[in-house]
């Protein structure tokens, strides 16, 4: 979607044109969702928190500023929610191995169960296995497209923090596909004998 | 790749497919979203013909008083000259 057309979209949203609606929705729907089910590690939990995002569009609607970017707007919509998710669950479960900010997956993600080859299932899951402020600075910028600034923006910090934290998720992400396709020691050990 | 960066690692990542919600679940929330954006859209053209309708109000009172006043005034100067 080019400069002139987002405009007129937020425009138009502003004044509660539902096609206008509808076709932000088709723009974005899908990339929101692959969005927060990596986050999430969770279909069911992104479909909510995706149905959220959208919600809060519709209730904000009328108070986007002209220049409003759709998409990090949209990203840092769902960015928070999930935020917000997780903070209200660390408050709600006492977490036996004490706190940490973002929970540390453990089980395989929807995105590891389907995809297409073993590459990608590597990964889908060393991207499932960072922390999550490292995955979605890697999401935003890899898989998104946004640029440095709105990433930095819908992460909430500033321009070089968001260098260093996507320079981090990067080497942590190529370290663990790295380790990834060594075989396990034992494996080697078995082969040398 | 879509970002700033040529860098293969995150070439890798943006070739990774993309996952859509179900459909039924897709329509509700679309379906959902769209009716509340109505329901704003009614209550937003609600409150604009409440306001208008109290402009007019206003302006109607505010037209009585002076045609009030005025008359008030004219029957002053005409006790006034009828005492003089």
């Amino acid at each position: 979607m080019d400069r002139e057309s987002e405009l007129d979209l937020v425009r138009r949203l502003r004044d509660g044109d539902a096609q206008a609606f509808d076709i932000a929705y088709e723009t974005f729907n899908v990339r929101l969702f692959t969005f927060l089910a990596r986050l999430m590690r969770s279909r069911a939990r992104a479909e909510d928190l995706l149905e959220e995002t959208w919600l809060r569009l519709v209730a904000h609607s009328d108070r986007l500023q002209p220049d409003t970017r759709l998409g990090p707007w949209l990203f840092t919509v769902a960015r928070n929610l999930h935020a917000s998710y997780w903070r209200s669950r660390m408050l709600e479960e006492a977490w036996a191995d004490g706190p940490g900010l973002w929970p540390i997956a453990s089980t395989r993600s929807p995105f590891e169960e389907t995809a297409a080859n073993e590459l990608e299932r590597r990964i889908e899951a060393a991207l499932a296995a960072l922390p999550v402020s490292y995955r979605e600075v890697l999401l935003l910028i890899a898989v998104e497209g946004l640029d440095q600034s709105e990433a930095a923006k819908v992460c909430g910090i500033s321009a070089t923090a968001f260098r260093q934290r996507l320079k981090r998720a990067r080497d942590l992400l190529a370290r663990r596909l790295g380790e990834s396709a060594r075989p396990p020691r034992g494996v080697l050990r078995e082969v040398n004998t | 790749m879509k970002g700033d960066l040529h860098d293969p690692m995150l070439e890798l990542l943006a070739r990774l497919p993309q996952s859509a919600p179900s459909a039924a679940r897709a329509e509700f929330v679309r379906a959902r979203s769209l009716l509340a954006l109505e329901k704003r859209r009614q209550k937003r053209t609600a409150t604009h013909d409440q306001k208008h309708d109290g402009r007019v109000m206003d302006a109607a009172l505010c037209f009585a008083c002076v045609v009030y006043i005025a008359a008030a005034a004219i029957e002053a100067l005409k006790l006034g000259w009828a005492l003089r």
